[in-house]
Parts: structure tokens; C-alpha cells; sequence
């Protein structure tokens, strides 16, 4: 019976490997067919000329290291923020639970690119002329900061209550039970909305090209108007930021299987 | 947990304010360090209280930062090493070259520039600026470096034969520029424009970001997006060759302006830097360097009225 089961098991484990693997190819050939037809349409309806693009490219690709620079540093301006800002709307405190929720609905409640275009024309009015690449990292971070604040306040608050208890049962003071107990759960918990948050950091980057910034999209623009072409300089720039974001979305799936090794709850495919 | 957090927002704010204001520069009333005979050097040895004008601001950084938009050639654009050519171009260093300064560049939108209130992020424009009534609320202008005319282009299968028979079409135009101005409203009572033909009577605007855009949309297939489109010669000429002859140039000049550089009416005072670049401008024209420069980007000489 024993050996019967463990085949029985075997058999359905080689199936479903089987299937799996079906399963995968299919799942490539839609995918090889949607972008097939995607350049095909691409290539009928745009006149696309090799000789143009291959001259654009270079010029396009040179924005890479700011779009880059801008948007790592915004994210990590952003997650101090939303640390700060998660550790006040949870405080007791009212006037500290008022700045944070001031900030998160301030911050959330206009759009991205007003604040840009404050930090850039309407600070130097009363004589803070901040650099263009600050400008654009104090929006991004100051405005992501806010949204993820609340992902942050959520993390912590999804530990459950039971944790805090059997700390406190343990002894621990409530500053302990903190670091050593809710944090490290709660940082599990706000990873992933993290590496979202960078990947959509990514694109909104490219509101960066209205103060001035040379990045991708400022670059595809410039070149494309010079030829009356930007529909194909933006077509070039829309493929590089798409491989950003595959490559950058590669990166925060290990990162994810890595911080859930220990949790059978969450395990990550693809 | 209370005292640590405000704690922590107490240094984020620190730390925000301190990267906000940045370092203050200390006066120098060393001329030397410019090049014999420029306009840094001859203001710096007069040994007057230059600190709190513009002319002083630029030679003390060592540099003039200049606005321009590289996406017109033949007046700016940046060629593939990342260079900026053109006439604007060219002209811009030169006149940084004769102050004793160097370029530093700045790209912002159009109508950011036309709007003033610059807040000290770039020194002067250098964008082939026509001066206007409008403009000169805001900005100041120096003598005129070139001369400008401002044309229309139709589509081929136009029928009209002058700018006369577009009454009530849509024209289109870049954002703030004169060209929209002349569709929306015309140069007959300007002080600085001079008008050949009036716009079409009733004749309504579409604008665009840039001028570029107008040309884009029509080549994509909106082609009802508008009727008639007005930029200066150059622009349209470009815009006939890429198309590979899709628009007409429909007749000749509808208006002349002066193009000029602007410096900013709420910055620091710019008396003396105008003065200086009155004086620049006026030996640039008269030692052939404008002409050089505009035979060389334009294939003719724009420069004289």
C-alpha cells in the first residue's frame, strides 16, 4: 500500500510537471504572438526607418543614468518619508498624527506634476533656487513617500495583535517588541509595494523632462521634433522604459523569494 | 517611541531646509581672473558695488546660464555628441565668450521663459525671441540680434490663394509664441511688430506644446486638426522638405519682428548687464560675427533689418 501511494504520488507529480511544462509554452507562444503583432503593427502604420532610429537611439539611451539616478534616489527619499510618516499616523500623538496624515493628504490629494512644476518655478519666487535634478527627486520622493506612507502604517498593522502580546508576555518593552518583533514581520509584508512603487517611480520619471531634465523621454521628444518624427523617437523611449521595468520587476521577485523563505503562506511564482 | 519619532522629523526637516538653501557666495573684487578686454573684467576693475546686480552675479559664478530650446535647427538643436549648434547657439557663446564667462545651458518649456519670473534659474534668453508689447511686461529686451518674419504654410490641397481667404479656419501654433499671437489677435497696434497682413478675419487658434506638434498631428492623419499653420520661414521650409512637400508656403510675410535676447524684470537688476550686452550686440554686428554665424547655420544673412 505504502509503495502503491508513493507511486500514485510520483505519477501525479511527473503529470503535473508535465502539464507545467504544457502549460509554460503555451503561455510563451501567446506571449511571442501578442508582441509578433504588436511589431507588426508597429512596422505597417509607422513608416519606421532603420537609418532614423539607429541615429535617435544612442541619443535616447544617454538619459538612462538620470532617469536611473532620479529614480533610486527618490525611492529611497521616498521609503524614509513613508517610515517617518507610517510611525506618526500610528502615534498617539496629535500633533505628530496630524502632520503625517497633513503630509499623506496633501501630498496624495494633487497631482505629481503641479508639484513638480511648485518645487520648480514657484520656490526660486522667494529665492530657493533648488537644482532641477533636486526638484525632481523632492517631488517624486514627497509624493511617493505620502502614498506609501499608508502601505507602511498598513504593514506594521497586519502583524497580528497576538505578536505584540506574546512579546510583552516575554517581557520585552514595547520599543523591543518593535525592532526585534513587528518591524522584521512588517518589512516582509511592505517589500513588494516597495519594488512596485520603483517600478512606477520608473515612468513617472519621465514628468522629469518638464523642468528640464534630460532624461528618456525629454531626449526621444528633443530628437524626434528636430525631424518632425517623435511618434517613433517615443516608440524607441517607450521600449526602453519597458525593459527597465522587466528587468528592475526580475529583480524584486528574487528579492521577494528570498524575504519569504520562511513563509509557506507566500510563496512567489514566475 | 514619541520623542524618537519626533525626533526623526525633526532632522528630515533639517535636512530638507539645509539642502534647500544651499551655500551663499562671497563677493570678489578680483578682475583677473577674466580675459583681458571682457565685460567681467573692465565692470569688475570700476570697482563699483556690482553685488547686487545680475552683471555681478554672472562674473562672480564665472558662468551665464542661458535658455534655449534645442529642437529648432537650424537656430538650436544638439548634434550627436551632445553639442549645441546652431545660430542661437553660437551667438550664445560668443556673447558669454566677450563677458569673460562660460555657457551653462538651460532647456525649460517655452512658455516658462515668455512668462518671466525666471527666479534666478537661467541668466538670459538666447532663443530667438521676437520682441513683443506682451513680452516686455515681463521681460527686457536687448537690441535686436536678428530679424524675423513670420510666414503661412496650407496644406497642398488648400485652395486659398491668400492669407485673406482663410477667414473663420483654424490656425495652429506653438504655445506663447508670436506666431499664436498673430492668429489670435494680430500685430496692427503693436509698437515693436511690424504687420504686412492682418490675420484672417474670424480665424480661430489651436495650439500645441511645441510647433512641432501642429506638423506631427497633421502627418499622423488629423488631418481636420487645422487649416493653416504660422511660424517663421526656416520652420516651415523644414517642415515642407520632411513631409516630402505635403504644405505650401501661402504667400509672403505677414509680419517682421526683432528678435532680441530677454533678461528678466524681477531678477536682480539687470542695468549694467544690458548695457553690456547692447554694447556686445552692437560690436557683433558691426565686426560681421551675427553675419558669420547666420551665413554659416542659415545659408543668408538674417541680421540686418
Amino acid at each position: 500500500m505504502q509503495t502503491d501511494a508513493q507511486q500514485l504520488a510520483a505519477a501525479v507529480a511527473a503529470d503535473e510537471a508535465r502539464r507545467s511544462g504544457r502549460w509554460q509554452l503555451r503561455f510563451r507562444i501567446v506571449w511571442g504572438a501578442i508582441v509578433a503583432l504588436l511589431i507588426l503593427f508597429i512596422g505597417v502604420s509607422l513608416n519606421v526607418e532603420i537609418g532614423f532610429i539607429s541615429t535617435a537611439a544612442p541619443f535616447i539611451l544617454q538619459g538612462i543614468g538620470l532617469t536611473l539616478l532620479v529614480s533610486s534616489v527618490s525611492i529611497v527619499l521616498a521609503t524614509i518619508l513613508a517610515a517617518i510618516g507610517a510611525l506618526g499616523r500610528l502615534s498617539r500623538s496629535a500633533l505628530l498624527n496630524a502632520i503625517a496624515s497633513f503630509y499623506v493628504s496633501f501630498f496624495r490629494g494633487t497631482p505629481l506634476i503641479l508639484q513638480l512644476l511648485f518645487w520648480y518655478l514657484a520656490l526660486p519666487q522667494v529665492g530657493i533656487v533648488l537644482d532641477p535634478v533636486l526638484c525632481a527627486i523632492f517631488a517624486l520622493g514627497m509624493n511617493y513617500g505620502a502614498y506609501m506612507t499608508e502601505i507602511f502604517r498598513a504593514g506594521i498593522q497586519a502583524v497580528p495583535l497576538g505578536q505584540r502580546e506574546a512579546a510583552a508576555a516575554l517581557g520585552m518593552s514595547s520599543r523591543t517588541a518593535f525592532i526585534r518583533i513587528i518591524a522584521p514581520q512588517a518589512f516582509r509584508i511592505i517589500v513588494p509595494a516597495i519594488g512596485n512603487d520603483f517600478v512606477a517611480m520608473l515612468k513617472d520619471s519621465a514628468l522629469a523632462s518638464t523642468v528640464s531634465l534630460h532624461e528618456i523621454l525629454w531626449r526621444a521628444q528633443n530628437i524626434g521634433a528636430q525631424k518632425f518624427k517623435t511618434l517613433q523617437t517615443f516608440m524607441i523611449a517607450a521600449v526602453v522604459y519597458w525593459v527597465l521595468t522587466i528587468v528592475f520587476t526580475a529583480v524584486q521577485n528574487r528579492i521577494e523569494r528570498r524575504l519569504s523563505a520562511g513563509d509557506r503562506n507566500r510563496e512567489v511564482k514566475g | 517611541m514619541r520623542i524618537k519619532s519626533t525626533f526623526l522629523a525633526l532632522i528630515a526637516g533639517a535636512a530638507i531646509v539645509a539642502a534647500a538653501c544651499g551655500g551663499s557666495a562671497t563677493p570678489s573684487s578680483s578682475a583677473a581672473r577674466f580675459p583681458d578686454g571682457s565685460y567681467c573684467a573692465k565692470s569688475l576693475a570700476l570697482g563699483e558695488d556690482f553685488t547686487k546686480t545680475l552683471l555681478w552675479k554672472v562674473c562672480d559664478a564665472g558662468k551665464i546660464v542661458i535658455s534655449t530650446d534645442p529642437a529648432y535647427p537650424p537656430y538650436s538643436s544638439l548634434d550627436a555628441s551632445g553639442e549645441y549648434v546652431g545660430f542661437d547657439s553660437d551667438t550664445a557663446r560668443e556673447v558669454a565668450k566677450r563677458l569673460g564667462v562660460t555657457v551653462e545651458w538651460a532647456t525649460p518649456d517655452w512658455s516658462a521663459i515668455t512668462a518671466g519670473n525666471w527666479g534666478g534659474r537661467w541668466d538670459l534668453s538666447v532663443g530667438s525671441m521676437t520682441q513683443t508689447d506682451d513680452r516686455a511686461l515681463v521681460v527686457d529686451f536687448v537690441d535686436p540680434y536678428f530679424y524675423e518674419s513670420g510666414y503661412v504654410i496650407v496644406p497642398v490641397t488648400s485652395t486659398a490663394a491668400t492669407v485673406a481667404d482663410l477667414a473663420g479656419k483654424t490656425g495652429c501654433a506653438g504655445e506663447s509664441t508670436t506666431h499664436s499671437t498673430w492668429i489670435e489677435k494680430g500685430y496692427a497696434d503693436s509698437a515693436t511688430v511690424v504687420q504686412f497682413n492682418a490675420p484672417p478675419v474670424g480665424a480661430k487658434l489651436k495650439t500645441y506644446k511645441t510647433d512641432h506638434m501642429c506638423i506631427e498631428a497633421y502627418l499622423s492623419g488629423r488631418t481636420n486638426d487645422w487649416d493653416f499653420m504660422a511660424q517663421s520661414k526656416e520652420f516651415l521650409e523644414a517642415a515642407i522638405t520632411e513631409s516630402n512637400g505635403k504644405f505650401k508656403i501661402l504667400g509672403e510675410a505677414n509680419f517682421a519682428g526683432q528678435i532680441s535676447f530677454a533678461l528678466d524684470k524681477s531678477g536682480p537688476s539687470d542695468a549694467s548687464m544690458l548695457a553690456a550686452l547692447n554694447e556686445i550686440v552692437a560690436a557683433m554686428h558691426e565686426d560681421g560675427t551675427l553675419s558669420g554665424f547666420s551665413t554659416k547655420n542659415l545659408g543668408r544673412d538674417v541680421t540686418k533689418p
